[in-house]
């Protein structure tokens, strides 16, 4: 059997919001933007999970809470049988060494006043592993591993000397070095050209099989999460939608805000002919969010009961699990 | 009928480190009614090149060749007779809304200081009348001419952008990645929004971007550079069907598609030349698969073939 390796349980997230002094002081209930609300789901040892959606969604906002860069409001989050959520400052530092996260920027995640080397060698003593000689030996190991050749030159490097795809290989050789259960990529490729993403994306794809990862794959580019997921999840204003396997979605995507997406994608044939559903408008505002489904704003097949509706996931079979009761 | 014309186009940037030579050698023209997609890398020189077109770079950068409109090249043109031109007979959009509009200005103000620019004498019914106009060509309610920019979200910013620029029923249009920072969802919307511009107005767009497929939805002709080069030029059919250059084949390859059953991931090995330090010959040479001997020697230059045009020595005859 294969083990989850990361289990989240109705996650949630508020952000409070800002108000002027005299509606404090009237109001009795403070107003929440709610960024993640009531999130489930779980990642198995060696399977990539997929978090799609547009930017506002909240795909961030859960990638960063799930590891606590920034504190859940509630929920339950285990990683490798451990519950994070309540784990005290020593206690968390020292498990960090499970789950590593890459960010969408690699020059702005990387340190410019430090050579890529010293930048990767980091995460081994701040926990402690080896010994400072087998470290270098770790890293240069590493480096050939992520296609930087010739390692040793590379290693007094600075991140400015680097391109963006080799700068995001060494995000990719740091994230690792401590040989992690768990990883969280929010939008690693995003910024990458056209020729080199797809390089990024192989490396990735690579590094998961090998190190038997599990993975989170925050984008907003389904095409991109095809190559990588098997699963892909698509988010809407701080919940999942709609969310099965990634060949199950691509063939018959069930929710109507999944069906927009797919349509939405450029196809580089200028004679693909593609069933185009434009929704209204843009996300709405999360202070502001509408009442039953938040989706039937923009929906194109919204119906008055829509109004009413709990968001809640229902079963359509061999886990594909859609949010929209009516859309057939 | 052709609006635009850009012959031989070369810019330098002088540094510190040496001169870059951004652009070279770039020829290519629009139609009225037509879109020509400007697609390449980061680095190639896509917007440098849409830049120069309105004389919008910096001082350290030497422009050097033709840019034909209405029969004149304005690379010769006067800064007073180019300040008339900006924004009446030839129009840029940029990639970020964000800071294309003033914070602190309406967007009416937006609207009226550019029609002022172009006609101090213009009445205030007469400038509403045309920001109001142009806003509802793009889908924005001509209500929200009162509003301060932070009260859009960054789709409507940029159709407030689109608006500004065709205010003043420009030929040209330019627009420089207008769709990067927005959501697939709303770049559907935008791309609609220019294609029907295309019809109503009679106007051309250059539309510079790094999205193929964006490209093969908007655009008529397209133009694929490379490190400062034009590589290949044809109609879009052509060009995506039948693509002769190895860096459009690979590039049109890498793209991720959303075909479930092509699960390979194809890239382009190797990196970008630096444009610093030019190798000899071809400057795709080092990636391409289809190397001679030729191709570390000579440079090639751009080969016709039918309407088409491509710089490789494969097509030497």
């Amino acid at each position: 059997m294969i083990n989850n390796v990361v289990v989240v349980k109705n996650l949630k997230k508020y952000f409070p919001l800002k108000l002027p002094w005299l509606e404090v002081v009237l109001k009795k209930e403070k107003p929440v933007v709610k960024a993640v609300d009531e999130l489930s789901f779980s990642i198995k040892e060696g399977e990539a999970l997929g978090l799609v959606g547009e930017s506002g969604s909240g795909k961030t906002t859960v990638g960063r809470s799930i590891i606590r860069l920034i504190e859940p409001t509630s929920g339950d989050i285990e990683i490798n049988n451990t519950n994070i959520v309540n784990l005290k400052n020593e206690q968390l530092r020292q498990a960090r060494k499970e789950f590593q996260i890459i960010f969408q920027d690699p020059m702005a995640s990387l340190n410019p006043y430090m050579t890529i080397g010293k930048s990767v060698m980091h995460p081994l003593e701040i926990h402690n592993i080896g010994t400072p000689k087998t470290r270098k030996e770790m890293v240069l190991e590493l480096f050939r591993r992520v296609n930087l050749i010739p390692e040793k030159e590379f290693f007094n490097r600075y991140p400015r000397q680097l391109s963006g795809g080799q700068r995001q290989r060494v995000v990719i050789a740091r994230a690792i070095i401590t040989n992690p259960k768990f990883i969280v990529s929010d939008e690693a490729t995003a910024m990458l050209d056209v020729s080199v993403r797809s390089q990024v994306l192989q490396l990735m794809l690579e590094i998961k099989k090998e190190y038997n990862l599990a993975f989170l794959f925050i984008t907003h580019d389904l095409a991109s999460a095809k190559y990588i997921c098997e699963r892909i999840a698509v988010m809407y204003l701080g919940k999942i939608v709609e969310i099965a396997a990634t060949r199950e979605l691509f063939e018959n995507p069930h929710h109507p805000y999944t069906k927009i997406l797919m349509s939405s994608i450029p196809v580089p044939d200028p004679n693909f002919k593609k069933e185009k559903i434009i929704p209204k408008g843009e996300i709405p505002s999360p202070t502001n969010m509408p009442t039953g489904c938040r989706f039937r704003t923009r929906c194109p097949y919204v119906k008055k009961e829509c109004e009413e509706i709990d968001m809640n996931l229902e079963d359509l079979g061999d886990g594909h699990l859609s949010a929209c009761p009516f859309f057939k | 009928m052709i609006n635009l014309e850009v012959k031989n186009l070369n810019i330098k940037y002088r540094t510190r480190n040496g001169t870059v030579h951004a652009v070279k050698d770039a020829s290519f023209f629009v139609r009225k009614k037509e879109t020509l997609g400007i697609v390449g890398e980061s680095g190639c020189g896509k917007s440098t090149t849409g830049h120069a077109v309105l004389r919008l770079l910096p001082p350290n950068a030497l422009t050097d060749g033709e840019v034909v409109y209405n029969g004149s090249n304005i690379l010769k043109y006067s800064n007073e007779k180019m300040r008339q031109l900006r924004g009446k007979d030839i129009s840029i959009i940029f990639q970020d809304p964000m800071t294309s509009l003033d914070p602190i200005m309406r967007i009416r103000d937006h609207f009226f200081e550019l029609i002022r620019a172009h006609n101090p004498k213009a009445k205030e019914e007469e400038m509403r009348e045309m920001a109001s106009n142009a806003l509802e060509s793009v889908g924005v309610s001509a209500k929200r001419l009162d509003n301060y920019p932070f009260e859009f979200s960054g789709g409507m910013r940029q159709r407030v952008m689109i608006a500004l620029g065709i205010t003043l029923k420009p030929s040209v249009l330019i627009a420089d990645e207008p769709t990067t920072s927005l959501d697939v969802v709303v770049q559907e919307q935008i791309m609609g929004v220019l294609k029907d511009l295309k019809q109503t107005q009679d106007m051309s767009i250059i539309l510079i971007t790094h999205d193929l497929g964006v490209v093969a939805e908007v655009a008529d002709s397209g133009v694929v550079m490379y490190a400062g080069e034009v590589v290949e030029y044809a109609d879009v059919q052509n060009l995506y069907n039948n693509p002769l250059h190895p860096y459009t084949q690979l590039l049109l390859k890498s793209v991720p598609n959303i075909k479930i059953d092509d699960m390979e991931l194809r890239y382009i090995p190797g990196s970008l030349p630096d444009l610093k330090n030019i190798p000899q010959g071809c400057r795709f040479k080092d990636r391409c698969p289809f190397v001679k001997d030729i191709c570390s020697k000579k440079e090639p230059p751009i080969f016709k073939i039918d309407e088409r045009e491509v710089r490789c020595w494969l097509y030497d005859k």
